[in-house]
């Protein structure tokens, strides 16, 4: 009588399994750091203290959209605290403070830390890494220099008593609106990120984003009264740079700028918009070729 | 005993490419004052700009930036490596430490920036007067940064970020929009210093100058205190247990 | 290698460093609780599992961190805020950071200055003769190997000819070699009279270089003394012994019928019997044998090592 199948005995394999499943491959490799990224500056799963800046920054960046929009509600056309031109440069001083805080966590703490083979040995290339950090950064920072400006617009068009007509109106500088907000925040990303990257420690990389936006803007201002020198002063500060752009694209000027004060084509600020931002996604590049993990 | 501290002090702040970069910050400051200059601009003109240059970019970002990273590394540097522990197992008294570290950060410091103020200004202007005034208000603004952060680095291990927002948050803009705190921010005493001391064509201070120096004087041996007493106290745990 | 090279000065009296009821918390977690114990001349070697308290103990002792409770005294005077107790402690950390631009001899130097050692770089000199670091001081500490940084912390710390030496897991990173020269030099330095304690996680190093041993388990101290003793003293766990004989089966069969044995074991052509009464069985061994009519060739305790002390008070 032969004993039925089930009545013999049989160990059974748990231990390691192979995957065999789907796998995401570059994109997925490059969409997580991305996410990771966000994550980081926003403070996302972190404690509290490290969403104070960044929120703080957002907060008080919105801060003057709403303001000027619950004045319009109450007080009507009279009174116009903020032009979509202006706002950039009415916060600019948040701009470098926000970058100075939080980009140093996305690279300077992998290349400290000798994380980097972690990433590289994935379906990673090093461009797509540095792509994906900048990627990041300057979708937080369009937080800043976007999303302020939207809501400005937007409560403009709703505090209007004809809403339909004043979508008409205002909507002529939804391109300069989105136009310049990109601008701001992808340059602005490009260069902070770059100077983080040659940085040993956090707080460096700090420090050094402030010393730049900093002597920039203070000798660009020292120079703005200065005779000769009114010319060459917006072209050391990174923000009057940005701004000089935007006046060649958008058209617009702000009065406190010393773009306005500088006799030269317009066209210069486009170029070294270029100039800056060509530079520091080289040096990124020459940064991450460069580093031997 | 002194002269070991002193030397191993001196290297390590000195020993480090970002002593350069520093250094290439003064050179900036002096190149920017070259450039105006070969402008021509008039007598008066120049006067007021490069005053303006003294006091914001050299005791405005140029100093503090300096005595930060200097002062928050001078004992901040071997508090955070463990290295520490090899100054602390000496019969060596701890407020000894304290001021010999406090005084090579000052000496660094003012080698880093005076000059480049005095040259800056020597070359942007004909006052000789105004470029010694923001020197020495340089100097003495130094010896009060230098202690800050150095009692700062004792009391917690961020102190460079904690400095450097307290120079551009605190004194950048806080002071700029509420008078009141501008009795306690450095960079108003050392700009008292140099209305003080800059001769006819200097000011912009907000303070007066014997009360600047009093608070100066004041927060300066407050620090040096806190530091004091934060480092008899200072305990090191060790990596594990 | 010469002797300790440095006598110990005039001044003979020895060093005791006496914890008196030490405890350390931090907010909830206990890391060190209620040790007592003195620490005199020779070489006592501080044992735990890492995580046990040796860092947080040694800390303590040489006045780095201050008790939660109790005190430290290096003979009469506490450890904690009295900086002119390191004239007579030497003190090796484990964290390996050393100041990287210096060389050894500017390192070892500089210590003996700010230890107020007269002709500094003689006596710098000397400890690294004594560290055999000779040819490698004039280096950059920065390009130094593991075991050479220990060296030149070791050199650093003996510089000022001190009575007690503390040195927290000194042997890591030395390969066996170093290992040896640094056991024979500390053995030395204790013959001459100084006290020296070190922490280590590595048993056959403490087995082998201290007269005493302090056993440090989840901050409390389980154990000190020889370790030898301690094991006579774990009483409620049997003792086992190896025997080879002229036949072992039938000294086997003649040891059962003794009250004291407990069991016993043939294997691997080895007699193994275990008892829970040392004395007894060692008394009962010979005329067992007489009676058996075999003879002893040899009998060694099996479980004496201080591995066996430690593992029994660790899971204790």
């Amino acid at each position: 009588m032969h004993p039925s199948p089930e009545a013999a005995g049989a160990i059974y394999d748990i231990g390691y399994r192979h995957y065999d499943g789907l796998r995401l491959g570059r994109r997925g490799a490059v969409t997580a750091v991305v996410g990771a990224g966000l994550r980081a500056i926003f403070g996302l799963g972190r404690s509290g203290r490290s969403k104070v800046i960044p929120w703080g920054a957002l907060i008080l960046a919105t801060m003057p959209a709403i303001v000027a929009v619950a004045i319009r509600v109450l007080a009507g056309d009279l009174i116009d605290l903020y032009g979509y031109d202006s706002y950039l440069w009415q916060i600019g001083a948040l701009l470098p403070i926000f970058v100075a805080a939080q980009a140093p966590e996305l690279v300077v703490n992998d290349i400290r830390h000798r994380v980097l083979p972690l990433y590289f040995s994935r379906p990673m290339s090093r461009f797509d890494y540095v792509a994906a950090k900048l990627g990041a950064l300057s979708l937080a920072l369009l937080s800043l220099t976007l999303l302020p400006v939207l809501v400005l617009f937007v409560g403009r068009v709703l505090a209007a008593e004809d809403v339909v007509g004043a979508i008409g109106d205002e909507a002529g500088a939804l391109p300069a609106i989105i136009g310049s907000g990109l601008l701001h925040g992808v340059v602005l990303a490009g260069l902070g990120l770059a100077i983080c990257s040659l940085a040993a420690r956090r707080a460096y990389a700090a420090g050094a984003v402030l010393a730049v936006f900093l002597i920039g803007s203070v000798v660009s201002e020292v120079l703005a009264e200065a005779g000769g020198f009114a010319d060459i002063a917006p072209f050391l500060s990174p923000l009057a740079i940005l701004d000089g752009t935007r006046q060649w694209l958008f058209g617009g000027s702000v009065a406190e700028s010393p773009v306005g004060a500088a006799d030269v084509p317009l066209a210069l600020f486009s170029l070294a918009t270029l100039v800056v931002t060509f530079g520091s996604w080289a040096v990124l590049a020459f940064r991450y070729r460069r580093i031997t993990v | 005993m002194t002269a070991a501290l002193v030397s191993i002090t001196l290297r390590a702040l000195l020993n480090r490419r970002r002593t350069l970069l520093l250094a290439l910050l003064g050179a900036l400051l002096v190149l920017v004052a070259v450039l105006y200059r070969l402008g021509n601009p008039t007598a008066a003109e120049s006067l007021d700009v490069t005053r303006r240059l003294l006091a914001n970019f050299g005791i405005g970002v140029l100093l503090p930036l300096v005595a930060v990273i200097v002062g928050t590394s001078a004992l901040g540097s071997e508090l955070d490596d463990g290295t520490i522990v090899y100054l602390l197992a000496k019969p060596v008294a701890r407020w000894r430490i304290v001021l010999v570290k406090l005084v090579v950060a000052w000496l660094v410091t003012c080698v880093l920036v005076a000059p480049a103020i005095l040259l800056a200004g020597v070359i942007g202007q004909d006052d000789p007067q105004l470029a010694m005034g923001y020197a020495v208000a340089s100097i003495v603004g130094a010896l009060e940064y230098t202690a800050i952060f150095i009692a700062l680095s004792l009391v917690t291990s961020r102190a460079l970020i904690i400095g450097l927002a307290y120079v551009v948050v605190w004194e950048g803009v806080v002071a700029g929009l509420f008078s009141g705190t501008r009795a306690v921010s450095v960079r108003q005493h050392a700009l008292a210093v140099a209305e003080s001391f800059g001769g006819a064509g200097a000011g912009d201070a907000e303070l007066a100058f014997g009360f600047a120096v009093a608070v100066s004087a004041v927060v300066t041996l407050g620090a040096i205190v806190l530091a004091v007493r934060r480092l008899e106290t200072v305990e090191l745990r060790g990596e594990t247990s | 290698m010469g002797g300790a090279g440095i006598p110990l000065s005039a001044d003979h009296r020895v060093s005791t460093l006496k914890l008196e009821a030490i405890s350390r918390w931090y907010g909830n977690i206990v890391a060190v609780n209620d040790v007592s114990f003195e620490v005199g001349p020779g070489i006592t070697g501080l044992l735990g599992p890492n995580g046990a308290g040796k860092t947080t103990l040694l800390h303590m002792m040489a006045g780095f961190l201050a008790p939660s409770a109790g005190a430290v005294r290096l003979d009469e005077t506490p450890t904690w805020r009295h900086a002119e107790v390191y004239r007579a402690i030497g003190f090796v950390p484990e964290r390996e950071a050393v100041y990287p631009f210096l060389t050894a001899r500017q390192f070892v130097a500089a210590s003996a200055r700010l230890q107020d050692v007269d002709d500094a770089d003689a006596a710098a000199s000397r400890a690294i003769e004594m560290v055999d670091l000779g040819n490698a001081a004039d280096r950059a500490i920065g390009g130094y190997s593991k075991g050479m940084r220990q060296r030149a912390k070791v050199a650093a710390a003996l510089v000022h000819d001190p009575k007690v030496l503390i040195l927290d897991e000194p042997f890591n990173g030395m390969d066996p070699r170093q290992r040896l020269h640094m056991m024979d030099l500390l053995r030395a330095m204790a013959a001459d009279g100084r006290t020296i304690l070190f922490s280590s996680h590595i048993l056959e190093e403490v087995e082998r270089l201290s007269d005493r041993v302090l056993v440090i388990i989840a901050g409390r101290l389980a154990a000190s003394g020889d370790f030898r003793k301690i094991r006579r003293l774990m009483t409620d766990r049997p003792h086992r012994f190896t025997l080879r004989s002229s036949d072992d089966r039938r000294l086997a069969r003649e040891l059962l019928a003794s009250a004291e044995v407990d069991a016993v074991e043939l294997r691997d052509g080895m007699l193994t019997v275990r008892t829970g009464d040392f004395g007894a069985l060692t008394r009962a061994v010979a005329p067992a044998a007489q009676r058996a009519g075999v003879s002893i060739l040899e009998m060694r305790p099996a479980d004496e090592s201080l591995e066996s002390v430690f593992s029994y008070l660790v899971r204790r």
